[in-house]
């Protein structure tokens, strides 16, 4: 049968492709990745034992499309300190199938579509948001954070410049992927400042990484500042907190007004999420500040410091004794942290520098199907150039930072890669000494 | 400060409303339901044993978005035999949260929003693709169902009309809800032949309960028919097939084009499906057909739901037609969680306050209504079902689902005389529900 000339609608751009290429170098080369963020730690035994309870109970069918009742006055409680803010559970929270597929339906719930509506973003950030952002029919707008001895800074005039009455969104990630930046009191009541002269833009307070603070540091809630709560979205996910990232159930927490909209979306797209996890992320939620979990540890004391643990080893190990001369960041949370590689430059050879056909091929090889990105001079990206050399001739995956910023951003840089610091510190060893090991 | 003056899209209808009155009755008035398609059964221990076991051994991160391997390998095996094919699983496999999920992300792949595309589907049907349908910007296009000598049939004149060149979507539902109906060889073949006319067509064949067939009927899979495995994606339930609705995993197969662009959407929509529920079920699907359950030699864990469906399904016939002091008459069904009764003859019997209004509740002092559904048929008047439903919900304390919601709100050929119940509840509730209904005492 001939087949018919079908044309499908371009919703989205397919950007599968740009990590399927590191996918691809870490089979070829054998490769131990500092990719992709996702712990290696499994989630704790309460947690697992939570979910076995509800199954043999008999939460197996569908449940109430906006959360079950057990995990949204859970949710309710547990958030509600922390944004010193008294919240509905019936009407305050929305679950949905992972924090992603929240912000996803919270952007198609706001955003009307080819309206010229505009999504305010710091960049470097999360690549996903411009993906979301196009599928929700917006206009994606960079701000730039910029980094200057080491701290990541945000430009309150440009904040103040990007603001217009076009703008609908501002998707603001605090606990900061990828620069592990926590925005202090002062930016934040600085930020709220500005907004109120546009009282129309909503906050979509992406708050994924909150728990995972280092150095003591506090972090602060947008929505608990002042009046903000009536405006945010505050996004969390229990996956990133418990390490069950594959367990797909998120939460938003904010007022009526925009958590109903984003419900109706979430309801049409997903019906509900998945009922025997939500009901155990409702009953572990109140376990995992109880101290006593590893010593005198609650289970989020102790994840940070493994993670803080894993974080200083790394930044040591990169700082001294490297033949490479990269210089770390400090991360002040998350999952990550950044090298600054821009000194790196007259190491790369030639090849990966020159263009995207770097690899040296087999008899009977094909090349790998690569990311076609330039910077605006035409150049390959230095960070994609770094990467792709460490990978192929020291067995090690790193994400080029250039690509967390839009392509044709006018802030965007290629002078930093990210690692992860969420793999556990035997993986990490491994990886740091294969580094210097400088393999053949 | 205020949100002061803040434009939201209308992406979709709040439908929410309509199911929430039968939730708020239903709880108000301590009814038992033959309402929601959701199962009484628990899943398999197997499925959830499995689950343990995948827990245990680190399947808790992030998966392949397309599907984890294990589960897609499964998939391809044992759906590419259904299919009477080779089918790849890497490339003719997709995993989405829920064959809910996939309905949707499939018509958002595929239909321009730009381009006043059109779906056609069979009704009554599963009013929740009205809201995929409207969500992605496409027309709604209705092709009735009509019951000839107890059969639900189409006309394929009427079916052949309402296809257009803007047609980009027929929609099939086999072992359709809400009649049960299984689509004869006769039938697809006949679709088969005038789609033939329509080559720019994509079929989506929504099999969510394909497992769950009656009588020995057998399930046909449209893709199996002519060469149409290559213009159709063919969505299953794990949720359904494992009696685990809430578990949301479902998965859809077809040719590689469409494939791939659903997965796109997919891609933009959740990322990935739960990673330990994917692996307990690709542990698992193998044990459905396996003799033994429950240590019974001679039966597998799907032909034991299957009787106990059909058990249900033939004791509420039974009781309906025969020990019932109100003229309703129900229909067997082919398949599936639900079975149909003909309310025609016990309309003139329904008491006036519930078909001369919405506001048809007895409130006390104070006392606040439900929130209703205030639909009307096109001649202006309540849905004889609709107010059959809530005079049983109040007075006999039994929910239900009037047909009249299974079409469209605009639909040319909504009728209202008939009501769907839910065989899909087990045998205790189900008793309990037939006891009142009967206006005895369910003690």
């Amino acid at each position: 049968m001939e087949q018919a000339q079908h044309s499908f609608p371009h919703r989205v751009d397919d950007n599968t492709a740009v990590w399927a290429e590191f996918k691809d170098l870490t089979e070829r080369y054998s490769c131990i990745s500092l990719g992709e963020g996702a712990p290696a730690a499994n989630p704790p035994q309460f947690l697992v034992d939570e979910l076995m309870k509800a199954i043999q109970e008999g939460h197996n069918q569908y449940s109430r499309t906006f959360g079950h009742p057990i995990l949204v006055q859970s949710v309710a409680e547990y958030y509600g300190k922390k944004l010193g803010q008294e919240i509905n559970p019936l009407t305050q929270v929305i679950v949905s199938a992972g924090a992603y597929n929240v912000i996803v339906n919270a952007l198609l719930a706001l955003i009307r579509p080819n309206e010229g509506e505009e999504v305010l973003v710091f960049e470097p950030g999360w690549p996903c948001y411009i993906d979301l952002v196009q599928f929700a029919g917006g206009i994606y707008r960079p701000l730039c954070l910029q980094q200057k001895d080491g701290k990541w800074h945000f430009d309150a005039e440009q904040f103040k410049n990007s603001l217009n009455n076009n703008t609908k969104l501002f998707i603001f990630n605090n606990a900061q992927n990828p620069t592990g930046k926590i925005f202090t009191r002062e930016e934040l009541d600085e930020m709220s400042k500005i907004l109120e002269n546009y009282p129309n833009v909503i906050v979509l307070s992406d708050d994924v990484y909150e728990f995972l603070t280092y150095d003591g540091t506090q972090f602060t809630g947008f929505a608990s500042i002042g009046d903000n709560f009536k405006k945010t979205l505050s996004i969390y996910c229990p996956g990133k907190m418990m390490c069950a990232t594959g367990w797909q159930v998120g939460w938003a927490v904010g007022p009526e007004k925009l958590i109903k909209p984003v419900s109706l979306i979430s309801t049409t797209q997903i019906y509900c999420a998945n009922t025997p996890v939500q009901v155990a992320y409702g009953r572990a939620l109140p376990q995992v500040d109880k101290p006593g979990y590893k010593g005198e540890l609650s289970f989020v004391e102790h994840i940070r410091q493994e993670f803080q643990e894993v974080r200083d080893y790394m930044f040591k190990e990169l700082s001294e004794g490297f033949d490479l001369p990269v210089e770390p960041l400090r991360s002040e949370s998350g999952y990550f942290i950044l090298l600054d590689i821009s000194k790196c430059k007259e190491l790369i050879p030639e090849r990966y520098l020159k263009s995207h056909q770097f690899e040296e091929l087999k008899e009977g090889q094909d090349p790998l199907k690569v990311n076609e990105v330039f910077m605006s001079d035409g150049s390959v990206p230095l960070d994609l150039a770094f990467c792709r050399w460490i990978a192929v001739e020291r067995g090690v995956i790193m994400m080029p930072c250039s690509l967390f910023y839009h392509k044709e951003s006018p802030y965007r840089l290629d002078q930093h890669v990210r690692l992860v610091i969420c793999k556990g510190l035997d993986h990490s060893i491994k990886a740091i000494e294969r580094l210097k090991s400088k393999r053949q | 400060m205020e949100l002061h003056k803040v434009t939201l899209p209308h992406r979709v209808d709040d439908s929410m409303a309509v199911w929430e009155e039968f939730k708020e009755v239903s709880i108000k008035y301590k009814c038992v339901s033959l309402g929601e398609g959701a199962p009484g059964m628990n899943p398999p221990q197997f499925l959830v044993d499995a689950m343990i076991e995948s827990i245990q051994e680190g399947f808790n991160q992030y998966t392949r978005i397309m599907g984890n391997p294990l589960l897609v390998n499964k998939i391809a095996e044992i759906y590419g035999k259904k299919l009477n094919r080779q089918v790849n699983p890497l490339t003719e496999v997709i995993v989405g949260v829920g064959a809910y999920t996939l309905l949707g992300s499939i018509i958002l792949a595929l239909i321009d929003p730009s381009k006043n595309e059109e779906i056609v589907i069979f009704e009554p049907c599963w009013p929740c693709y009205y809201d995929h349908v409207q969500i992605s910007n496409a027309v709604y296009r209705s092709v009735p169902f009509k019951l000839v000598d107890g059969v639900w049939r189409f006309d394929p004149e009427e079916f052949r009309k309402t296809l257009n060149e803007k047609t980009k979507i027929l929609l099939l539902n086999n072992a359709q809800n809400p009649t049960g109906k299984l689509f004869s060889r006769e039938e697809y073949q006949q679709i088969s032949d005038i789609l033939k006319e329509f080559p720019n067509i994509i079929i989506l064949s929504d099999e969510v309960y394909e497992y769950l067939t009656f009588d020995d009927n057998e399930f046909i899979h449209f893709a199996t028919i002519d060469d149409n495995f290559n213009k159709t994606i063919s969505v299953f339930s794990g949720g359904k097939l494992f009696n685990a609705t809430g578990w949301k995993v479902g998965w859809a197969l077809g040719p590689s084009y469409l494939v791939k662009a659903i997965a796109t959407i997919i891609n933009a929509l959740v990322y990935s499906t739960n990673t330990p529920a994917q692996v307990a079920i690709s542990k698992s699907l193998d044990k459905l057909t396996q003799k033994g359950y429950l240590g019974n030699e001679d039966q597998t864990y799907l032909e034991y739901v299957r009787s106990e469906f059909q058990r249900v399904r033939d004791y509420m016939v039974k009781e309906i037609n025969e020990n019932m002091d109100l003229p309703i008459k129900a229909l067997t069904c082919e398949s599936g969680y639900f079975i149909m009764v003909d309310i025609t003859d016990v309309i003139p019997m329904i008491p006036k306050k519930y078909t001369e209004s919405h506001d048809f509740e007895d409130l006390q002092e104070g006392e606040s209504s439900c929130n209703l559904n205030r639909v009307y048929m096109p001649d202006g008047r309540i849905p004889n079902d609709l107010a059959f439903c809530r005079w049983m919900a109040v007075e006999r304390k039994v929910m239900m689902m009037p047909n009249s919601l299974f079409y469209y709100k605009d639909s040319l050929y909504k009728t209202d005389n008939y009501v769907r119940l839910a065989i899909c509840k087990g045998l205790d509730l189900s008793a309990k529900a037939i006891l009142r209904l009967q206006g005895k005492s369910d003690q």
